[in-house]
């Protein structure tokens, strides 16, 4: 009996003390706004002005989420239509985004006079016509900016080497090579003395070469596992074939039918030796040509 | 031997709103919608009559044959789709070619070679 009593009393304390602490919690630290707190607290600043959404679409574009940007750069950019930086700040989240089309849309867009330029954005213009591949343009567009002339000696350079002109690079770099001091010029320059380093090979003799021993056309492009493939099929077809005709003659069904295959491989494989060149020499332009775009795209 | 079928039983027991997992499992595959492919695109584009035998042949090698037989390869698109592309952009001679020399090339020896397509998880070697 006693010792129901004490339960109680525990409990009643127990209660007592849980009810006293939630008296103690001030109202003004509820999460839900009374009436009074709304209407004695006035907003202080618009946060949909010009200088917040400016803030707010900087920090949208420096964490990479380029498509809200561009909507707040939008929005910046029609309460202050006289400022040139949330336009820019747009084209460059869609550069930001890898589209340099749109980008250049964009720019066209925003900025039609070019001679009106400053300099930075002209030099802007000029690497989006490059990264659209539009070189005859940026070419046009880089000698009628206000670059320096060293500047413009080396992108022309650069364009000169997207436009896949090994030879007339070199040359363009060895006539000024000592007398510029810019880094990505010679930088433009090794690359070009790289890519000439390496020979183009010849589609015409790799189908020569394959002609006579299936498959040496692969050799010659260093496809070696191709060519043994090729070698391979040809060989086996064809063995096959001259089994099935030493045996029957020219009334072996089998000998025809391999024979159908050898000269299938062997036709394919002297087709695909000129393709192989040809894909050689792409793939030595691309790695250089990427090298000089990368510059483009993020040195510049 | 006592404990295993002892085992069984209760998990019958526990399991009586239906059949035995194992059999559920294969009626699921079973009842599955099958997604069929639809090769017949070059059938029915064909540009002449020998387009069209290609396109027929192609055909009957994916519904009847590779359908029959595992994804193995190594490229995307597949040999053969690649040699009906090839003959229904260079025409019925060179795309011929062009498809017998992507079946050399279809070998582990491509490794290397060719940028990788990752929603195919496959070499990606397209019609030129």
């Amino acid at each position: 009996m006693k010792i129901r009593w004490i339960r109680r009393f525990v409990w009643l304390v127990l209660l007592a003390g849980v009810g006293a602490t939630a008296q103690e919690k001030p109202a003004a630290d509820s999460l839900s706004p009374t009436k009074d707190s709304l209407v004695s607290k006035p907003v202080k600043e618009n946060l949909f002005d010009a200088a917040h959404s400016r803030r707010f679409a900087d920090y949208l574009f420096r964490t990479g989420q380029y498509d809200y940007a561009t909507e707040e750069y939008q929005r910046v950019a029609f309460l202050q239509p006289a400022d040139a930086y949330p336009r820019i700040q747009i084209v460059k989240a869609q550069e930001g985004k890898k589209d340099y089309y749109r980008a250049l849309g964009y720019f066209e867009m925003f900025f039609p006079h070019f001679d009106t330029l400053q300099v930075p954005y002209q030099k802007e213009a000029v690497k989006l016509y490059v990264l659209n591949g539009e070189y005859a343009t940026a070419r046009k567009r880089l000698w009628a900016s206000r670059l320096d002339t060293v500047r413009k000696h080396t992108l022309d350079l650069g364009i000169t080497l997207l436009e896949k002109k090994w030879k007339d690079g070199l040359e363009q770099y060895r006539r000024r090579e000592n007398i510029l001091r810019d880094p990505v010029f010679h930088q433009f320059g090794l690359v070009a003395q790289r890519r000439l380093e390496h020979r183009n090979k010849s589609p015409l003799l790799a189908a020569g070469l394959s002609a006579v021993v299936p498959g040496l056309g692969k050799v010659y492009t260093k496809d070696y596992g191709d060519a043994f493939m090729s070698f391979l099929f040809v060989g086996l077809n064809a063995w096959q074939a001259w089994r099935g005709f030493r045996k029957q003659g020219v009334r072996s069904v089998h000998g025809w039918i391999f024979a159908g295959f050898g000269v299938s491989f062997y036709l394919g494989n002297v087709w695909g030796s000129a393709k192989a060149a040809k894909r050689y020499n792409r793939k030595l332009d691309k790695a250089a040509t990427d090298e000089v775009r990368a510059v483009f795209e993020y040195n510049l | 031997m006592t404990f295993l079928l002892s085992v069984m039983l209760w998990a019958q027991e526990v399991d009586s709103s239906g059949p035995p997992a194992y059999i559920r499992m294969t009626q699921d595959v079973m009842d599955a919608p099958v997604h069929r492919h639809d090769w017949s695109g070059p059938l029915r584009h064909a540009r002449n009559e020998a387009v069209f035998v290609f396109g027929l042949m192609y055909w009957v090698y994916k519904n009847f044959i590779s359908s029959q037989d595992i994804d193995s390869c190594v490229f995307t698109p597949s040999c053969s789709t690649y040699m009906i592309l090839a003959i229904q952009k260079h025409g019925v001679f060179i795309g011929f070619l062009e498809g017998m020399d992507r079946l050399t090339r279809c070998s582990p020896f491509a490794n290397g070679h060719y940028p990788i397509n990752p929603q195919a998880r496959k070499y990606e070697d397209p019609v030129d």
